[in-house]
């Protein structure tokens, strides 16, 4: 009850504000478009918009769960930050709050994305369950990376270095990953960090849900798996920090 | 009951910075409590550590019986805290704001509307209800955010500055809030500010500290006490140099401290019915030009200068 309280005082400021998700949409908007056009002429087989788009959905969540964070810097110059870490709101809503909020852009943009990728004619291979299936890989990403941006904004003391941060670890994840080119493509000793990288496991999962018919469930299960242990993780120390924060 | 109790508290934050120091202070229950001190004071530390905010580093603070560092849950039910930065949130209505807080001190919808209707009735809010919150003057903004801290009907309200930057009117106002909390609530109000004429009008216990301790705390009228006899009133002459008056005056070897307001001075002295006659005959040898001079019942003002001045002199 206490975490939808306070979620229903960020949807509705962020309802007010609508120009945040413009703002946000925008990169992954003009990837989608522009990217998909200049490189149909591809390595993969059939659409290539629907190659990409897992990859631009990773990116809209990257770009505003990535962001997320940022909101905690003006909540502390005005004092409702200080007003609802001192009432009887457990640490963890608040945290929980945040992720839920990040969901609710992130999602807004992943069904515009979705929206304009079905009028470029992209269709869901594996139907109704698969797009719920997604969701869910999405979701869990969100929590990730929201949660971590949470921590980020504890840790570092303004607004500029946590761009700055943010910023520099955004797209290199991106591109070290399996979001643009297939990950056979990919040259052997850039394997290794493409590898590594978690979210090359969400695309190549998505992917599949895409274009690929069949659901390799081995590797969704793993991927969900993977992410339900990174949430866990970077929600304990969102937590932390916040707690920290007032140390 | 005491609602507050600190004994020997001491915070040091990780840079090493020592913000109190020591301190030790009590607060009765239903009482306005104003804490004052000087920029740096460790006012702030103090009012972070009562509302669990920051964790002390030594000493024992008890809120209503439980203690901070282990009882912080039960502790943020009992409290409500109207910091110096606004809290209220501008893309809310009033009426949300209120209930956006009672939700966070998990009130029931009935009791939380009937709490809002009566706290905008009390606070005088009712005609400000339909506006938009943008647009409220700042006095009508800060009354909002201790309605909003009053949903939850806290036993200690902690109020940290709640009049500074507002027009004499609207601290006017401020005041007969204060007052009204205590009357007809009976919260315990603890209250930090810098201005001595408001811890004097509303006060019933006034604590001085400074440099993380405390200096003194009594009922506005026994602080007087403190400084009666010691402070000796001048009025200068206007074609006299303050300036040079007030150097001269701080450098005599039994002023402990002065204040000045235009052409009145007034000195704090350490004997008055000694250092009376002195003051009088080295003016005159001066030929200083003053139209009268007498020994004063001190204001809070005098107190405050005396003790946080005599301190700054000893180290």
């Amino acid at each position: 009850m206490e975490t939808f309280n306070l979620l229903w005082r960020s949807v509705k400021w962020r309802f007010q504000n609508p120009v945040i998700i413009i703002m946000t949409l925008t990169q992954p908007l003009l990837w989608l478009l522009l990217f998909s056009t200049i490189f149909s002429g591809n390595q993969t087989n059939g659409n290539y918009t629907a190659f990409i788009l897992p990859g631009i959905l990773l990116m809209c969540v990257l770009s505003s769960s990535g962001m997320s964070g940022i909101a905690n810097y003006s909540l502390k110059t005005g004092g409702s930050y200080y007003r609802i870490y001192i009432s009887p709101v457990k640490k963890s809503s608040i945290v929980l709050s945040h992720i839920l909020d990040a969901a609710v852009l992130s999602f807004i943009q992943i069904a515009i994305l979705m929206g304009i990728s079905f009028m470029m004619s992209v269709r869901i291979a594996s139907g109704v369950s698969g797009v719920f299936l997604m969701a869910l890989l999405l979701f869990l990403t969100v929590a990730f990376v929201a949660a971590i941006s949470y921590a980020i904004s504890h840790a570092l003391p303004d607004e500029n270095s946590f761009i700055a941060l943010v910023n520099t670890f955004t797209l290199p994840l991106f591109f070290v990953s399996s979001a643009l080119i297939p990950y056979e493509q990919i040259p052997r000793g850039f394997r290794i960090p493409v590898l590594i990288n978690p979210f090359t496991h969400v695309i190549n999962s998505l992917r599949r849900f895409v274009s690929g018919g069949l659901v390799d469930w081995g590797q969704f299960l793993f991927t969900v798996g993977l992410l339900l242990i990174l949430c866990i993780c970077s929600f304990v120390l969102a937590i932390h920090s916040l707690k920290r924060d007032s140390q | 009951m005491e609602a507050i109790s600190i004994n020997n508290l001491s915070k040091v934050y990780k840079s090493g910075k020592k913000a109190l120091d020591g301190l030790s202070l009590t607060v009765k229950e239903s009482e306005i409590f104003s804490l004052l001190g000087p920029n740096g004071a460790g006012k702030s530390t103090l009012i972070n550590i009562l509302t669990t905010y920051l964790q002390p580093t030594a000493g024992k603070v008890s809120i209503m019986g439980k203690d901070v560092c282990t009882e912080q849950k039960s502790i943020c039910c009992l409290i409500a805290c109207v910091a110096q930065k606004e809290s209220i949130d501008n893309h809310l209505s009033l009426k949300e704001n209120m209930l956006f807080q009672s939700r966070l001190y998990k009130l029931d919808t009935a009791t939380a509307n009937k709490r809002m209707d009566a706290l905008i009735a009390a606070f005088g809010l009712k005609e400000y209800e339909k506006h938009r919150i943008a647009a409220y003057s700042g006095g009508i903004k800060r009354r909002l955010d201790i309605a909003m801290s009053m949903m939850s009907f806290p036993k200690i309200l902690f109020l940290d500055e709640p009049t500074v930057g507002m027009d004499i009117e609207s601290r006017k106002a401020m005041w007969d809030i204060v007052k009204k909390i205590k009357d007809d609530f009976g919260t315990t109000i603890f209250l930090t500010t810098h201005y001595l004429e408001e811890a004097d009008m509303l006060s019933d216990t006034v604590c001085i500290m400074q440099d993380g301790h405390q200096l003194v705390q009594d009922t506005p009228e026994n602080l007087r006490q403190h400084t009666h006899q010691n402070t000796i009133r001048i009025d200068l002459d206007s074609s006299e140099n303050q300036r040079d008056f007030g150097n001269w005056i701080s450098d005599l070897q039994f002023v402990r401290g002065i204040r000045q307001e235009q052409n009145t001075v007034y000195a704090n002295i350490q004997n008055a019915a000694q250092d009376f006659h002195i003051l009088n005959q080295l003016m005159m040898d001066k030929q200083i030009r003053y139209s009268s001079i007498g020994i004063v019942t001190p204001s809070l003002d005098d107190v405050f200068l005396s003790l946080t001045q005599s301190k700054g002199r000893s180290v």
